[in-house]
């Protein structure tokens, strides 16, 4: 073969056995690196680093940057704050919004636990510092079920719920709402109401909170709600709420379409889309979006053919109602062993017109486990709906009250596996259970003027 | 030490076919050439220990057995932490892990860098990356306030 060049040549030399062919995983060539690469070996180190001054190749070479953050997308989050002092121009770098996508995102596919948990809502400890000590990264164990319990301590705290990255907690001893971020262990106290309007004050509870972010996902303002405990039957739904951009707790008395009344316990409520929904006696949720005005209410009954006798006889235990990835699904599980059904479930497929779907409903026999002991209860244990996944559309975690643990079901599938066995806590249903994606930013918490 | 990896026998360019280094090559631009190497691959001068354990990495990274891979990448975690290989010699490899785009050898050498650098005080880190401090004081102090959290022991 004519005009082959020297290159060529010498490798036709080499019996074949010895050629190395070098592959990588991604890409089928070798390029060479620069050869200027070879010349700045020798001589001072820091000609070897990575910022304005590095000399080694172009000034400011769009390599640098890139490696620069697979270098910091891989330091803990404390080092990545700290050194955004090291210069401008990495200040500017880990300010970045890509930069911190690109840092949750790898921490998220990085780590090998999981993402998440299911936060046991109470948390005995002196003061809001030690609680938030509790969110360190190291701290959680390997469990789904995150429980923080000191049964020595009688000073509680109890997370009352989660919102784009800051979290509510309220005080039992200082009767005090603390808003926190659990990342950098940041934490307000929220002010507290000064008059009721409205006449004699009823009391407050079943606190819902929501968050407002801007496009680069920092949150803007919150907005905690309470409603009013009612004696009887209301044809009006009174709520209080608490603006960050305020710092003051406003009243409000709404009319509804039909008399409300609330539940002794598990009143929830719960928040989709922004909008917060507790559960009414009997029949439904009310609706009451913080950020919309006029301020007005509305009811979503539940799904028709569920067993509504269940709900009222049990409290609401039995049953799960929750948001998960942009749906609103109602869980319903059959208390008793005999029943038909033992798990049922429906989608809000329609929220403005309040139109439920079905979505499945299984019989004991078609459930399955892995789990010998679990396998052989099937047919007769107690099962309690703990919470959705946060955001996997095919789980729901449950207890099992006969073996004393936590399991996943997997609606695909219809199997039920073991999680985890906590100890040292009774009474666990939805009701004091949240779930919880660990945060891996932090999320400044929005200041309030002081009133 | 070369070895004939009987998976890489389709390689997207025959290395049999001649290059034809003539006419309809001689405008492209040389250091992209596909090459079969029988000499150790061009890894900037690390040393001679690192740069035949780089070597064989980047031989086994390429491996199509998940396991190979995975043993490989432990036993330069390994030998990368034992051998407390400097944090300048770690970047040289991060700098050509970047350009020759070896996820592996990327992931394990900026891994490692990661971990010697994260507990270290603003001031050593530019040292050690040659980085000239541009912030006043006073800049520099209201960072440390915004974060105040970064800061603590």
């Amino acid at each position: 073969m004519a005009n082959l060049n020297s290159s060529n040549q010498i490798h036709n030399d080499i019996p074949t056995k010895n050629r190395v062919i070098i592959h990588f995983r991604f890409q089928s060539r070798v390029i060479t690196p620069p050869s200027s690469i070879k010349q700045n070996l020798s001589s001072n180190s820091s000609f070897l680093g990575l910022d304005d001054t590095f000399t080694y190749d172009i000034h400011n070479a769009p390599d640098s940057d890139s490696l620069l953050y697979e270098i910091l997308s891989r330091l803990p989050l404390k080092s990545v704050f700290k050194f955004k002092c090291v210069s401008k121009h990495w200040q500017t770098l880990i300010s970045q919004r890509s930069f911190s996508q690109f840092y949750i995102s790898r921490s998220n596919t990085a780590s090998c636990s999981l993402p998440f948990r299911i936060l046991y809502r109470y948390m005995y400890d002196r003061k809001i510092e030690d609680i938030l000590d509790r969110f360190r990264p190291e701290s959680y164990s390997s469990s789904v079920l995150y429980l923080s319990r000191d049964q020595h301590l009688d000073i509680k705290f109890k997370v009352l719920a989660v919102s784009n990255g800051l979290m509510l907690c309220w005080s039992f001893s200082n009767r005090v709402y603390h808003v926190c971020d659990p990342v950098t262990r940041q934490w307000v106290t929220l002010g507290r109401k000064k008059v009721y309007n409205y006449g004699p004050s009823p009391s407050f509870n079943w606190e819902g909170f929501v968050s407002r972010v801007n496009e680069d996902n920092v949150v803007t303002s919150y907005r905690v709600v309470r409603v009013g405990k009612l004696k009887s039957p209301s044809n009006y739904l009174s709520l209080d709420m608490y603006s960050s951009e305020t710092g003051e707790w406003v009243d409000y008395r709404l009319p509804c379409p039909n008399p409300i009344a609330f539940p002794k316990h598990g009143a929830g409520p719960i928040s989709f889309n922004g909008i917060l929904h507790w559960f009414i006696y009997d029949h439904g949720m009310v609706a009451f979006d913080p950020y919309k005005d006029p301020k007005s209410c509305r009811l979503i009954p539940f799904p028709a053919d569920r067993d509504a006798q269940s709900e009222v006889t049990h409290d609401g235990l039995y049953r799960l109602c929750d948001g998960c990835q942009g749906k609103l699904r109602f869980l319903q599980v059959a208390p008793d062993t005999d029943s038909f059904y033992c798990f049922s479930m429906w989608d809000l497929k329609d929220y403005d017109k309040g139109e439920w779907c079905s979505e499945f409903k299984v019989t004991r026999s078609d459930l399955s486990s892995s789990d010998p002991e679990l396998k052989s209860w099937l047919l007769k244990a107690t099962f309690l709906p703990l919470s959705f996944h946060p955001f996997d559309l095919d789980i729901v975690y449950l207890r099992c009250v006969e073996l004393a643990c936590v399991v996943s079901y997997s609606m695909h599938n219809r199997k039920l596996e073991v999680a985890c066995k906590p100890t040292g806590v009774d009474a666990l249903s939805w009701r004091v259970v949240v779930p919880f994606m660990i945060p891996r930013w932090p999320t400044p918490v929005p200041m309030s003027p002081v009133p | 030490m070369a070895e004939f990896n009987e998976t890489d026998q389709t390689p997207t360019v025959d290395p049999k076919t001649p290059n034809l280094g003539d006419s309809t090559t001689s405008s492209q631009p040389k250091p992209e050439q596909i090459t079969t190497i029988d000499v150790a691959v061009p890894i900037p001068d690390v040393g001679p220990q690192l740069q035949v354990v780089v070597e064989e990495f980047i031989l086994k990274s390429g491996s199509d057995d998940e396991e190979v891979r995975t043993a490989a990448t432990n036993e330069l975690r390994d030998f990368i932490e034992h051998e407390e290989i400097g944090i300048t010699t770690l970047l040289v490899v991060v700098k050509y892990a970047h350009e020759v785009k070896n996820v592996d050898l990327l992931d394990a050498f900026c891994e490692r860098v990661a971990d010697l650098i994260k507990d270290k005080k603003v001031v050593e880190v530019r040292e050690i990356f040659g980085i000239v401090n541009d912030f006043t004081p006073g800049e520099e102090q209201a960072l440390r306030y915004e974060h105040p959290w970064a800061f603590e022991d």
